[in-house]
């Protein structure tokens, strides 16, 4: 193989890397992006509560894009029937026991912190975000959330026998705790944590009114924060000092096996110098401590080794001048 | 000839009506000499001239007269003014992550990373905050409100600035004047603090020469650092990520150009920027208020607790390490983010009592560890009051 196929063979090798990496982020990225659609809140029993466009009262759930990007949920599917947990049932018959948010309709494009909200009990004739999903309020009811494909389980909840419009919600959007909110607390199409900030701030001043349990607490995240990191830098310290150490011990040792061979080298032409040409010892000696002692230090020049000599006819040089 | 007249001077009265001198009240004189005081400091004393120059200048810029119903779009507060446009930087918290880029990119942490230890000692003066966090709750302050204040002890402008433009923005203003005054002030605030608590003998103390830090420990600490910080404390998730992503710019060596724009030319503009709206949001009407004075008092408190803390933390380290190993506690103090002011002062304090006693290279350690823990600080008190 010529260096020229070598090189595209390994731009290729890099390329096709690269776009693994990226094919794998995407799809990484594709599922957190459908693992951020959450069911936020869910009204089984609507007797006098939000209105459909046909002012009917049905059951209804919100979806919210518990991230800050915009996603569609076009495709998704909504079910009740928890006969879809059986994972060898085919897709085809999966999807007939759940209903579809529709394709073509813009709200399906739910934006970042936004939600949506689906009607449940009614038929897809009636609009985009009618669903064909029954749902019985006088019984304990599964609901869940499916990715496009039918099989993916993005969210699901159980939601109590609950009085006449009160609904099931996270405590805040996304949040992983759910609370019957009661008639006044619904909050259909909007945002769950109305009014927790306040309570937040008044709740720590119920119960923490001098400050020190936080402080207490605060501290305690802070040391545990720097105590890790201090480990680790002490940890990888050692580690890194030993390694070093060793590949210091290495050299030193190649080193020696190398001033050991020149020693036996220098020896015999020593000798042979000594005995054959009658050069000094004393000079001897002293020239090869030295080499010896620059090349432990790794002090002598770089050089090729090669000189060339050639002879060439410059203007200055030139016979005429 | 007489209606030529009157039109003149219907507009010359209407143009004096205009005037910084038809509009200006008593409170924005008094603000107007405290913009030339901090200039006066800042040029004249040479207190942290980077900081309270474009501070100094803002608080005057800030408390011009002009006709607020004349809808000239001019103000700080009023929407589509210019300033108002430069002041969303602090408002939305966007210039502090940005400086702290530059931290990271200017930041050395191989002090740190030579004696580890010391990054504890950056851990315990971060108890300024939440010493001050408790004396403000006593004084009758809101637990978000006594978080912003207290932050000053951390003795971090962007910090300050990032955590109260979250948790009490109506203080802002008087809580980023004051951290960065007190900032300017370490050097008068400090050394009193510091000489009461140690011994002659204590300060005499040398600390062993800092081992050589390899390159691989560099590259890795923005990263294993970030990822232990954020997972513990996702809400300083903007501040920590970007220092330790300026860091990882520097030691890389591979992103020269992003590392010296992040701590030049970046930083710069947006210290200007920072500088001059927080200055400017200190209008006399929003400023003198018996909140500041409490603002300031608390503020010094919190540095002086601060200081306490990093140097009686070093001093009771000191009883578990053996001799040889021991650490000055005048580089106690510098576990406050003020870098490297803090450590500066390590130093020249060590070199009053031992000519020889180099603490500069020491004291950056728990300085640079003081920048990691506040913005961890400020992080708990967002994710509990946020």
């Amino acid at each position: 193989m010529d260096i020229d196929k070598i090189m595209i063979y390994n731009q290729m090798k890099k390329i096709g890397l690269l776009l693994v990496v990226f094919m794998t982020s995407s799809s990484i990225m594709f599922g957190q992006g459908a693992n951020n659609i959450k069911i936020n809140e869910v009204m089984v029993n609507n007797t006098d509560n939000y209105l459909d466009e046909y002012g009917r009262k049905l059951p209804w759930v919100e979806l919210v894009n518990n991230s800050f990007t915009t996603y569609n949920v076009r495709g998704m599917f909504i079910t009740t029937n928890k006969e879809v947990l059986d994972k060898d049932m085919s897709v085809p018959e999966r999807m007939k026991l759940m209903g579809q948010i529709p394709n073509g309709f813009k709200e399906s494009l739910i934006e970042g912190r936004q939600h949506l909200l689906l009607y449940l009990n009614s038929k897809p004739e009636k609009g985009p975000r009618h669903l064909d999903v029954v749902v019985d309020p006088a019984q304990t009811i599964w609901i869940a959330l499916y990715d496009g494909n039918g099989k993916n389980l993005i969210d699901s909840v159980t939601i109590p026998v609950m009085k006449p419009n009160c609904s099931f919600a996270r405590i805040k959007d996304g949040a992983p705790v759910w609370k019957i909110q009661p008639v006044t607390m619904v909050t259909p199409n909007s945002a769950n944590n109305a009014g927790q900030e306040v309570s937040k701030i008044e709740n720590i001043k119920a119960n923490d009114p001098y400050g020190i349990l936080m402080a207490i607490i605060a501290m305690s995240i802070v040391f545990l924060a720097l105590v890790l990191l201090y480990i680790f830098m002490k940890g990888f310290g050692k580690l890194n000092m030993s390694m070093e150490a060793r590949k210091e011990r290495t050299e030193k040792y190649k080193t020696l096996i190398k001033i050991r061979k020149a020693s036996k080298k220098a020896i015999t032409m020593a000798k042979d110098g000594y005995q054959k040409k009658g050069i000094n010892k004393e000079t001897y000696m002293a020239v090869i401590a030295m080499a010896l002692s620059e090349y432990a230090q790794d002090v002598h020049d770089l050089e090729s080794g090669i000189i060339t000599i050639k002879r060439k006819n410059t203007a200055w040089n030139a016979k005429q001048f | 000839m007489t209606g030529t007249l009157d039109f003149l001077l219907d507009n010359f009265n209407e143009f004096l009506t205009y005037t910084g001198f038809a509009n200006g009240q008593v409170e924005n004189y008094i603000m107007i000499a405290v913009g030339a005081f901090f200039l006066w400091l800042a040029i004249k004393k040479d207190f942290e001239p980077l900081l309270l120059i474009p501070i100094g200048l803002g608080i005057i810029l800030g408390n011009i007269p002009f006709r607020a119903d004349a809808g000239l779009e001019i103000g700080l507060y009023e929407d589509n003014s210019v300033l108002n446009i430069f002041y969303q930087g602090v408002k939305q918290g966007w210039y502090p992550p940005l400086v702290f880029l530059g931290i990271g990119a200017m930041t050395d942490f191989s002090a740190l990373l030579s004696n580890p230890k010391l990054v504890l000692v950056g851990a315990a003066a971060q108890f300024g905050i939440f010493g001050a966090y408790m004396v403000a709750l006593a004084l009758g302050f809101e637990p978000n409100q006594a978080a912003g204040i207290a932050i000053i002890g951390g003795a971090d402008g962007p910090t300050a600035i990032f955590l109260s433009s979250k948790l009490s923005p109506n203080l802002m203003g008087a809580i980023a004047v004051c951290a960065y005054s007190y900032m300017a002030l370490v050097p008068v605030i400090q050394p009193p603090v510091m000489r009461l608590l140690t011994t002659k003998k204590e300060r005499l103390i040398r600390m062993p020469k800092p081992r050589q830090v390899s390159k691989t420990e560099k590259i890795l600490f923005p990263i294993v650092g970030l990822l232990l910080t954020t997972f513990i404390v996702p809400s300083g998730l903007p501040l920590l990520g970007m220092l330790f992503f300026g860091n990882l710019l520097k030691e890389s060596t591979k992103t020269d150009r992003l590392s010296f724009t992040a701590g030049n030319a970046l930083n710069n503009i947006v210290v200007m920027l920072l500088g001059l709206t927080v200055g400017c949001s200190t209008q006399a009407s929003e400023f003198l208020t018996l909140n500041t004075v409490k603002i300031f008092a608390l503020g010094a408190m919190a540095f002086i607790i601060a200081t306490m803390s990093g140097v009686l933390f070093v001093k009771i380290m000191n009883i578990f390490l053996k001799e040889g190993n021991k650490l000055n506690p005048l580089i106690g103090n510098a576990g406050v983010s003020a870098v490297p002011m803090a450590a500066r002062i390590s130093q020249n304090l060590g070199l009053e009592y031992d000519r020889h006693n180099y603490l500069l290279m020491h004291a950056m350690g728990p300085n640079v560890a003081g920048v990691i823990g506040s913005a961890v600080a400020a992080g708990v008190l967002l994710g509990f009051l946020g």
